[in-house]
């Protein structure tokens, strides 16, 4: 995916998304030698996430235990600043258990900029149903199973029980052909997760 | 201050595994009870009572796993004693074991982690070696440090309480995995991990909270860090979907050395009903627990709360992990058809 200039994502504030390719927070007695990550770039471990608006800055902030314990998906996305509208309606809707908890999901996350580009009718729809409209719409955006980069060209049903389609190959893909994704294969404790630049809406 | 590395050899890898292969494990002097029937639930979904130790959370900072050998392997007992102690494996195993049922947990577990396990141990009664240095007055800090310079800052006077603290050299049948502290680990029950449960245990200091912050102190961790109550659903999965009908909605609770008196479930923010306990097996491991959910069609959130051995329950308001552990009730969607 080659970053358009004129949607310039801030480089640099992905903390929080980097692979923390830790041999800490796993199970099992077999001894794997991966580093905790807390002032690493993202290891090659599941492959590097794609996307020139990934960076490889670690998550900071004081006493963090970055790089021992890997951060589920919803407490990942809560360190990093571009996701902040989705983290909102994340909480508002209740689900940060539950996407938190999940075993091994894929999750296409939303931009700020994406948020801001739906309708204000719809996000104040959506946010006034949190329960009902707000939760459908934002499991439609996670997939059971952690797909890799070639995995994900294909039709997947989401958790929220419709399905969505990804078009594209190698670093350029496209979620039911209106969404780009802008940061892929990024690596959370319990999610794989693709930035994306477009609210995806679930048909009916 | 000295480093306190007793002067064991780090091994090759190869070393390491045909030493523990050799370590027998003396019969304990004191063994665990078997849980009695009823303290044992066996449910589709639910965590078993012992965690396997291939399943065991695995939280350190060790970028290799260090190989230390039981056959060169020295604690020294230093410090604020009135008697330095040194002692090796064998003299270790030659002490009275104890065996007992312990639930870990590492205070990095998020509302609905997986940072918490229950093995059984075998292992020398820390608080019977202390006595033997003899404790000075004012030495309030026990700091324990593995094998590659890790340090834990644990209060002397929570392991001289009466409770299980100990220097574990078992896990669930076995020595120690390399990953879990090879060929010895420190437990103190009721402990977050990080100022208890020192893995690949190299020496023992008392020495005083005032002059000495152990790693994660210095990173602005708490220094004292007692569990927290908590309690997670472990069945129905995160966005499941069931049929409507009766749901078995089954979980753990925790609250080392407090015990856990009470378990609630609740559906939609409506009343809160009593699960269903497993029997106590020992206040220093978890409670599995049932509620049994007449589920009606549609989306619904599941909530648990638990509460402890002293009347105390889980707030509802959500801490993080940082900077001495995580509260609130762990909730999870399902959707039921």
């Amino acid at each position: 995916m080659r970053l358009r200039s004129s949607r310039r994502l801030v480089v640099g504030t992905l903390a929080g998304l980097a692979l923390l390719a830790a041999g800490c927070g796993s199970n099992g007695s077999d001894p794997a030698p991966a580093a905790p990550a807390a002032t690493q770039p993202p290891a090659a471990a599941a492959g590097m996430d794609f996307g020139p608006a990934c960076s490889a800055v670690p998550a900071n902030g004081a006493g963090s235990f970055m790089g021992m314990a890997q951060d589920p998906v919803a407490t990942a996305a809560s360190n990093n600043p571009v996701l902040s509208s989705l983290v909102g309606a994340v909480k508002e809707a209740g689900l940060v258990d539950t996407l938190n908890s999940a075993d091994g999901i894929t999750v296409f996350a939303p931009t700020n900029d994406a948020f801001s580009a739906l309708p204000r009718s719809t996000l104040d729809a959506a946010m006034a149903d949190p329960k009902g409209l707000l939760t459908t719409v934002l499991t439609y955006h996670v997939v059971e199973g952690k797909l890799s980069p070639e995995m994900l060209a294909g039709t997947h049903k989401t958790l929220q029980g419709g399905t969505l389609k990804v078009t594209g190959s190698g670093e350029d893909f496209k979620v039911n052909g209106q969404s780009s994704v802008v940061c892929g294969n990024v690596q959370t404790a319990n999610a794989t997760v693709y930035i994306v630049d477009n609210v995806l809406v679930p048909k009916s | 201050m000295v480093a306190g590395t007793s002067g064991r050899v780090l091994a090759r890898r190869s070393d390491v595994t045909a030493s523990r292969a050799a370590v027998d494990i003396p019969a304990p002097a004191s063994a665990a009870r078997p849980p009695a029937e009823g303290a044992v639930l066996d449910l589709p979904g639910l965590s078993s009572f012992y965690t396997p130790n291939r399943d065991f959370y695995r939280v350190d900072t060790a970028l290799v796993v260090p190989r230390v050998a039981a056959e060169t392997w020295r604690l020294r007992v230093h410090g604020r004693v009135r008697r330095e102690l040194e002692l090796d494996f064998g003299q270790l195993l030659a002490r009275p074991l104890v065996e007992r049922d312990i639930t870990l947990s590492c205070v990095s577990n998020e509302v609905g982690g997986r940072y918490v396990g229950t093995a059984r141990w075998v292992g020398a009664p820390l608080a019977e070696l202390l006595r033997e240095a003899g404790v000075e007055p004012g030495a309030d800090q026990l700091v324990s440090r593995s094998a590659d310079g890790f340090t834990v800052g644990t209060p002397t006077a929570v392991v001289l309480d009466g409770r299980d603290a100990m220097l574990a050299v078992a896990m669930n049948g076995e020595p120690l995995p390399l990953t879990h502290g090879f060929p010895v680990r420190m437990l103190v029950p009721g402990l977050y991990g990080y100022v208890s449960a020192t893995k690949w245990l190299d020496d023992l200091e008392l020495t005083s909270f005032g002059d000495f912050d152990p790693y994660w102190v210095r990173r602005g961790w708490a220094r004292q860090a007692p569990v927290k109550t908590m309690s997670r659903i472990d069945t129905p999965r995160p966005l499941a979907r069931r049929p409507a009908g009766r749901v078995a909605v089954a979980g753990v609770a925790w609250a080392q050395h407090r015990g856990i008196r009470r378990v609630e479930v609740r559906a939609d923010g409506g009343p809160w009903r009593p699960a269903r306990l497993a029997a106590e097996h020992s206040p220093d491991t978890w409670r599995q627990w049932v509620w049994p959910w007449e589920a009606t069609p549609g989306r619904h959130t599941l909530e648990v709360r638990a509460t402890d051995g002293t009347g105390a329950t889980q707030p509802e308001d959500r801490a993080p992990p940082f900077p001495d552990g995580a509260t609130g009730w762990h909730s999870v969607v399902v959707s039921v058809t």
